[in-house]
């Protein structure tokens, strides 16, 4: 009987502010699946640059007079510096196989001898991979004896942190703005059912009713808005889906078709800040005061 | 049951009580008498602690206005029927979810809802009113429904704020009588009202009230 005179009261709530909630749910739409798609978007390059992070390398050229022994001081003092995940030896005949690969000319038909040293590809664990661990770890490698030079892109690492930064910033800003606009919305709708349905209430709480008797309907009536908003996203990003796919290529060379659960991500976000707003604007409405609270 | 003392409230611009000193027994009907603005309302709305006294304290069976705590009024409120000059029925719902309300909040089953409704319904003679929205009743037709309303819990006392005072002279005096009849059951009625012809004759106590203060208990 309780929920039955709440799904009720929720209908009517809707139907009474079909307006209102017609231009939240609208906006919850536009502005959930411009939040997913930049939320997607920043996802993605966040994948990308996390991946250029676990391939990183750092090359370690060694003397040529260094002999197997020395080698094996070496890969053991390698194992002790624990911010390297692995590494790989690379003897002068491995690279001069690499260099035909890259170039292909052998190195024995240009110069008649191989100039390439023997060398250790190294590999560092993904959250490693920052621009003063690097360094660190290349100033230890440089200690060692027979190693001859250390070689990284410690270029690409600096580009990848800043604009990593940059991106992370302008993304998640976006996102809170959008978020921040979406809970204006429908703690707005929520605020003029409230408002309309004050004596209502009243009268509720003159009966004894429960908080949670009488935020029902408003929280209801925000989980409506949420669902619906979230579903019209969905719906939007489907539609424009050809668009976005072509723009995110061109752009970020990003393919939307790896997009999943389109549809549950969009309306649970849309349903959770619904009840979030609804539940937070109605509170007030329906303290009752005690005479502690004077 | 009901106890006042020396219960003063301050409102912003005018005093609403002065210390009061006052005690309602167990079901009994008792008139609280006086002109607008004699502080009335006030002490009805003190008992059902919509406001609390500036000094003082009011007692409402094991209920404190010293102590009392939001989850505690509501079960207070549980346990009294208000009935209010202006009806404060819910427009869009039914005579029958308007009586319901405190039975639902209550958290009853549906059947003994049902029954326990149409019974009272059928006492004031609207239950071939049940479905129709409270927004379209005659103002007696409302007052009789935010009495059924009242009562349908069981409560104790019931509280009845000028019941009377938007009603032609023949819906009071049905209002009236099923005040007293509700009364002769078993629950005690506090009834403010400033109509003297309508309670001339009956033999209840009378409580004069005037400038907030009582001047004849």
């Amino acid at each position: 009987m309780r929920s039955f005179y709440i799904l009720k009261q929720t209908v009517y709530n809707i139907w009474s502010a079909r307006v209102p909630v017609m231009i939240a749910i609208i906006t919850i739409g536009i502005s959930l699946s411009v939040l997913i798609g930049i939320a997607e978007i920043t996802y993605k390059l966040y994948s990308t640059v996390e991946e250029i992070r676990k391939e990183f390398e750092i090359d370690i050229f060694l003397k040529p007079e260094t002999s197997s022994f020395q080698r094996a001081i070496i890969e053991r003092k390698l194992k002790n510096i624990h911010q390297i995940k692995s590494y790989k030896f690379v003897s002068k005949e491995d690279a001069a196989k690499i260099f035909f690969k890259e170039f292909g000319e052998n190195i024995f038909d240009i110069l008649s001898y191989n100039p390439l040293p023997a060398s250790y590809k190294i590999k560092l664990y993904g959250k490693m991979t920052h621009v003063e661990i690097v360094d660190n770890v290349v100033k230890r490698i440089n200690k060692i004896n027979g190693v001859d030079e250390v070689k990284y892109h410690s270029d690409l690492l600096i580009l990848m942190e800043k604009y990593f930064l940059i991106i992370m910033i302008i993304g998640g800003s976006i996102i809170f703005v959008l978020l921040l606009a979406m809970n204006i919305f429908i703690r707005n709708t929520i605020k003029l059912s409230v408002y309309s349905r004050q004596s209502q209430i009243f009268i509720l709480q003159l009966l004894g009713s429960g908080k949670i008797f009488l935020k029902s309907p408003f929280i209801l009536e925000g989980l409506f808005e949420g669902l619906i908003g979230g579903f019209f996203a969905a719906a939007i990003l489907y539609f424009f889906h050809d668009i976005a796919y072509e723009t995110a290529i061109y752009l970020f060379n990003y393919n939307l078709k790896e997009i999943n659960y389109l549809w549950g991500i969009s309306i649970a976000v849309g349903g959770i800040i619904g009840v979030f707003a609804s539940s937070t604007s109605v509170n007030k409405f329906v303290r009752i005061f005690a005479k502690d609270d004077y | 049951m009901i106890k006042f003392s020396n219960v003063s409230v301050d409102y912003p611009y005018s005093e609403g009580l002065s210390n009061v000193n006052v005690e309602f027994k167990d079901k009994e009907f008792a008139f609280v008498l006086g002109p607008t603005g004699s502080g009335k309302s006030t002490l009805l709305r003190l008992i059902y602690m919509d406001i609390y006294p500036t000094n003082g304290r009011v007692d409402v069976k094991n209920w404190s206005s010293k102590k009392i705590t939001a989850r505690k009024i509501r079960k207070l409120r549980r346990n009294i029927g208000i009935v209010f000059q202006d009806f404060r029925l819910i427009q869009n719902l039914s005579v029958f979810e308007n009586v319901a309300l405190p039975l639902i909040i209550n958290g009853y089953p549906r059947k003994y809802i049902k029954r326990k409704v149409e019974a009272i319904l059928d006492e004031i003679g609207l239950l071939n009113s049940l479905r129709q929205k409270a927004g379209t009743l005659s103002k007696g037709e409302a007052q009789r429904v935010g009495i059924a309303r009242a009562v349908v819990k069981n409560p104790f006392v019931i509280l009845a704020d000028e019941p009377t005072g938007n009603l032609d002279p023949d819906s009071s005096v049905t209002v009236f009588n099923l005040l007293r009849k509700i009364n002769k059951l078993g629950t005690a009625v506090i009834m403010a009202t400033h109509d003297y012809l309508l309670i001339k004759d009956a033999p209840n106590r009378r409580i004069l009230m005037d400038n907030g203060k009582i001047l004849k208990k």
